[in-house]
This record gives structure tokens, C-alpha cells and sequence, in this order.
């Protein structure tokens, strides 16, 4: 189990030195990159990058260099935004991000689930075909046009809630739905798949046949073993949460993270680029590790063919 | 004998699937869209027509026009060009490399296999989606990067499932016999080991058509897609978003387009994957 433990976070290291390596190379093979000096990049900027990223050092030098400051937590200054470190756009969105991506991934799970079980219960009959047909057109439709639709019908045409802006509740609903939509509907299809796969099996059969009741059988006995599946799924969802969440929050005008690494990829603002995808790669790589490691110990059978 | 029995009882099972049956057909009509759509179509997708901007559907405009007056049927019909030249470009791509990939090392097994697939499991657990964004700043944008960008980072779930497949062959008996019988690797692997792999191969395919458009789509949102005046639906959509107060139908199509096409690939694709596998069960 330790061993496994270790294996993963050796995994998780190497992952983010990968990245970091990856996230370098590309800065210096951009044509009119960061460092290329045709660019204009305002006097302060260009004195502080040259200063941050010396460069006048042989190249193996400044690439220690760069991963010293990375593994100390500083990413470096903005090239447009004079006098902010890219640490400090993150510390300044990422909040943002971070409880509007929880909300959710939160509501993914609380209305995906149980939808998903009572398709499952249903199976067959209109309930559950109406469910599978909803969560089809789900998983068909990307974010940023299910984030415009809400806009258009709930925010501006009926006028139910605001359609731009953060800091309010009401603020927040349109954007978490626009966020959770794909997640919600691949997770009640993940849920109904693995519900009608476990209700299949002997040992519910067993439970019903000695008496048990209904709801016991259900969530005592069922839902526990087809929930690992979503479990599984966490790792990817996050991830989908947070890169949807690129145009979403842009379309509702949110100061997050997201809104800002979009702006910086049109502004061509590299170390902030860069920055933020070591800081999301790092953040979504150790989620997957943690959603592996609460797996195992939701799982014990998983633990035994780890070794390959 | 065999293998055309195999495939055509596939085909049979698949034309019994009404969700796979209409997904096809929008495939087909999409195809044939983008391929004759601007051909037939009076207008074209560069003109401007400032007479006649920002019009609703009308007769002469089935989708209504832009804000430069560009016909935007005409621009859905091409947009369906760009986007799905880019799902099955970038998704074969990715095909050539994960089968390659995941064939290698499913085949040649031991030392080679572990090294191989540990690479696969370090890049999988990083989104994508930012790879492929760094690349598209990196390289600029453009048809062509897009191709390569998708292609070259969405190859590693392939590479799984045909190396788990292929190890699971190599070790089957038909494949051991073959082997006594003095057969090269050359003819094992395509004669034998490439044919039995071909379902997974094709129904992965079609599966990551939709995500390669989707993925185009959502570049070309955040403003790294094709650039104008060419325009792929995510590029549509996009533009439509900014007039979305007075000009909602501009959005309609576009939208529509990408979600049909989603939709229709991924029920055929759902379909494929129940023809091609009997024993996989719903």
C-alpha cells in the first residue's frame, strides 16, 4: 500500500518536471516569444525578464535556473501587465475559479447521481429514455454554447438572473450550470450504466431474495459499489471543469483564472501562458493521483493487481 | 470466409440500431453537405454585402447574413469543411500514431512495453486540452497546426486499447499455431493481429472525431482556431456570441451544427462499438 503510495507520488513528480521542461523548451523555440528582442515589451518588463530569466547565461543554466524558481512557487513576471507576477494573477483569480469549479463539479455529482440511479430503476421505460435522451444532447453540447443559450434566455430574455458578473449568489447559478453540464449528464450516464451492471449481480439477488428491503438493497448494497466508477471519473471531470471553465467565464465576464488565461493567450502574454499551465497541469495531475489514491481505498481489490 | 461473415453480421447489427442508423445518415448528409454545400450555394463565404447585413432567415438568406452581410448558410456549409476536415484529419493522425504506439509495444512486449506504455501513462494524466493550447500559441494558428496539435496530443487512448489489444491476441492460440507454422512477423501482425484489431481501431476513431471538432471549436472560441476569412463553426459561434442580444439566430446555426455533429458521431460511433463487439453488452 505504501509502496503504491510512493510509486504514485515518484508518478506525480516526474509528471510536473515533464511539464515544467515541456512549458521551457516552448518558450524559447517561439518565434517572437518572450525573448525575442523585435518585440515590444515595455522597458520595466523587459529589464525585470532579463534580470528573472538571465539571459546572457548558457541556456542548461537558465533552464536550472527556471525550474528553481518553479519549484519554489514563482512563476515569473507578466509581459503585459507591468509590475504583476504571474503569482500574483493566480492568487488573485484562482479563488474565483476554484469555488465556481467546486460548485460544479459538487452539483454534477449531487443531481447527476441520483438521476442516473432512478434511470437505472426505471429501466426501459420512458423515464429512463427520456434521462438517456437528455444526457445525450448533454454531452453534445459544448460548454461555451450551453454558456451562451443561458445568457441569452435566463439572463437577457426573461431576465431571471444576472447574466454577467461575479460576487452575488444569483451570480453564480448561470455559470455553475453552464459548467456542469457536460459533467452532469456523462456522470448520470456513468451512474445508470454502472447501477444496471451492479443490480445485475448475484449478490443483489441474494439480498432480495432473503428479504431485504428495497432502500437498504439500494444504497446499502448497490450504490456503494456503483459509485467507484464515478469515483474514477473525478480526475477527468475536474479537469473538464477547469478547462471548461476557459470560456465560461469569459462569456459571464468572471474575474477568474480562466477568463484571464484566455485574455493572455490573445494578448500572446507567454509567461503568463505558461505560468498558469504549470500551474493547472500540477493541480490537475496531483487531483488525479488523490482521486486514485481514494479510490484504492474505496476499492481493496484494486491494490492487488497494482503491480504491472 | 470468416471475416466477411464477421463484418457483415456487424453491419447487419448495426443497420438493427435506429440511434446508429440516424446517426450514419447524419454523418452521410453532413459529409455531402460539406463537400457539395458550397458548390451549390449562390453565394460565397468571403463576400460582403453591406446592403444586406445582419439580416434574419430569410428566402434569400435561408440562415439570415452576418454583420458584413456574408450569407451564413454559405459559412455553416464551409465552416462543416474546416470542421470536419479537422476531426478526421487530426483523429487519423492520432490513429497512425497510437496504433503505431500501442502496436509496438503491445507486440514486442517485455522491457519495451513497460518504457512505452510508463510514457503513456505520464502524458495521461495531463489535460490535454492545455497542451494543445500551448502548442497553438507556440506555432500560431492555422489550419494546418490544428491538424498537428490535435493529431499529435490525442493519440494516447488509442495507443492503450490497441496495445491491450494486441497483447491479448498475441497470446491466443490461432496466433501461437500460426507461429509453429514458421509464419513472419510480418504476416502475423497484419494478417492476423491488424485485422482482429480493426473494430476497436475503428470505433475509437469515430469516437474521437467528435472530441477532435469539439476541441477545434473550443480553440477557435478562445481565438486560436482557423483565422478569417475562413471560419470553422466554432469560429461562427464565437463571432455570433458578441451580438447575442440583437442577432440570437446567428448563434442558432452554428450551435446547431457542431451539437448535431457531436451527436451523430457519437451514436454511431455507441453503435459501432455494440456491432463490433457481440460480447460487449449494455
Amino acid at each position: 500500500m505504501l509502496g503504491y503510495v510512493l510509486k504514485r507520488v515518484g508518478h506525480l513528480v516526474i509528471v510536473i518536471w515533464i511539464i515544467i521542461t515541456i512549458t521551457f523548451a516552448m518558450m524559447h523555440a517561439i518565434p517572437g516569444g518572450p525573448f525575442d528582442s523585435e518585440r515590444y515589451v515595455a522597458e520595466e518588463i523587459r529589464a525585470h525578464i532579463e534580470a528573472r530569466y538571465r539571459l546572457d547565461e548558457p541556456l542548461y543554466k537558465q533552464y536550472l535556473d527556471y525550474l528553481w524558481h518553479v519549484v519554489q512557487g514563482d512563476l515569473g513576471p507578466s509581459l503585459t501587465y507591468e509590475g504583476r507576477r504571474v503569482n500574483d494573477i493566480i492568487k488573485d483569480g484562482f479563488p474565483k475559479s476554484a469555488l465556481l469549479g467546486f460548485i460544479s463539479v459538487l452539483v454534477s455529482l449531487l443531481v447527476g447521481v441520483p438521476i442516473g440511479v432512478y434511470s437505472a430503476l426505471k429501466h426501459n421505460r420512458w423515464q429512463d429514455h427520456t434521462v438517456m435522451l437528455m444526457a445525450i444532447v448533454g454531452v453534445s453540447v459544448p460548454s461555451f454554447i450551453l454558456a451562451t443559450l443561458l445568457v441569452y434566455y435566463f439572463g437577457l430574455k426573461l431576465q431571471w438572473l444576472p447574466a454577467a458578473g461575479w460576487g452575488s449568489v444569483q451570480q453564480i447559478v448561470l455559470p455553475a450550470l453552464a459548467l456542469s453540464g457536460f459533467s452532469l449528464a456523462f456522470i448520470t450516464r456513468l451512474t445508470r450504466a454502472s447501477m444496471l451492471d451492479v443490480m445485475g449481480q448475484d449478490y443483489i439477488r441474494t439480498a432480495q431474495a432473503k428479504g431485504v428491503a428495497q432502500g437498504v438493497i439500494l444504497f446499502r448494497h448497490a450504490l456503494k459499489n456503483a459509485i467507484l466508477p464515478v469515483v474514477t471519473y473525478l480526475g477527468p471531470l475536474i479537469a473538464a471543469v477547469f478547462t471548461g471553465s476557459f470560456v465560461v467565464e469569459k462569456i459571464f465576464s468572471i474575474p477568474g483564472l480562466g477568463q484571464f488565461f484566455v485574455t493572455s493567450v490573445a494578448n500572446r502574454d507567454y509567461t503568463v501562458i505558461l505560468g498558469v499551465t504549470v500551474f493547472y497541469g500540477t493541480l490537475l495531475v496531483t487531483m488525479n493521483i488523490l482521486v486514485d489514491l481514494v479510490y484504492m481505498f474505496l476499492d481493496p481489490r484494486i491494490v492487488f493487481h497494482k503491480q504491472d | 470466409m470468416a471475416e466477411i461473415s464477421l463484418w457483415r453480421s456487424a453491419a447487419r447489427r448495426l443497420c438493427r440500431n435506429p440511434m446508429a442508423v440516424v446517426g450514419g445518415c447524419i454523418v452521410l448528409f453532413l459529409i455531402g453537405a460539406a463537400i457539395f454545400g458550397p458548390w451549390i450555394s449562390p453565394y460565397s463565404y468571403y463576400e460582403n454585402d453591406y446592403e444586406h447585413t445582419n439580416e434574419g432567415p430569410s428566402w434569400s438568406h435561408w440562415f439570415g447574413t452576418d454583420y458584413l452581410g456574408r450569407d451564413q448558410l454559405t459559412r455553416v456549409l464551409y465552416g462543416a469543411r474546416i470542421s470536419l476536415a479537422v476531426g478526421v484529419v487530426a483523429s487519423l493522425i492520432s490513429v497512425v500514431i497510437g496504433v503505431t504506439f500501442g502496436g509496438i509495444a503491445g507486440y514486442v512486449g517485455g522491457r519495451t512495453d513497460a518504457v512505452m506504455m510508463r510514457i503513456v501513462d505520464i502524458f495521461y494524466g495531463i489535460p490535454l486540452i492545455l497542451f494543445v493550447i500551448l502548442l497553438m500559441v507556440v506555432f500560431q494558428p492555422g489550419l494546418k497546426n490544428i491538424f498537428l496539435a490535435l493529431g499529435f496530443t490525442y493519440w494516447l487512448a488509442m495507443a492503450r486499447i490497441v496495445r491491450g489489444q494486441v497483447l491479448s491476441l498475441k497470446a491466443q492460440d490461432f496466433v501461437m499455431a500460426e507461429r509453429a507454422l514458421g509464419a513472419s512477423h510480418t504476416r502475423i501482425i497484419f494478417r492476423h493481429i491488424i485485422s482482429n484489431t480493426l473494430g476497436p481501431i475503428i470505433v475509437t476513431l469515430t469516437l474521437s472525431i467528435p472530441e477532435a471538432i469539439f476541441a477545434e471549436s473550443f480553440l477557435s472560441y478562445i481565438g486560436l482556431g482557423v483565422s478569417a476569412p475562413l471560419a470553422s463553426w466554432g469560429t461562427l459561434a464565437a463571432d455570433a456570441t458578441s451580438g447575442i442580444r440583437a442577432y440570437p439566430y446567428m448563434l442558432f446555426f452554428p450551435a446547431a451544427a457542431i451539437s448535431i455533429s457531436m451527436l451523430a458521431f457519437n451514436f454511431l460511433g455507441d453503435g459501432l462499438r455494440d456491432a463490433l463487439d457481440p460480447r460487449h453488452i449494455r
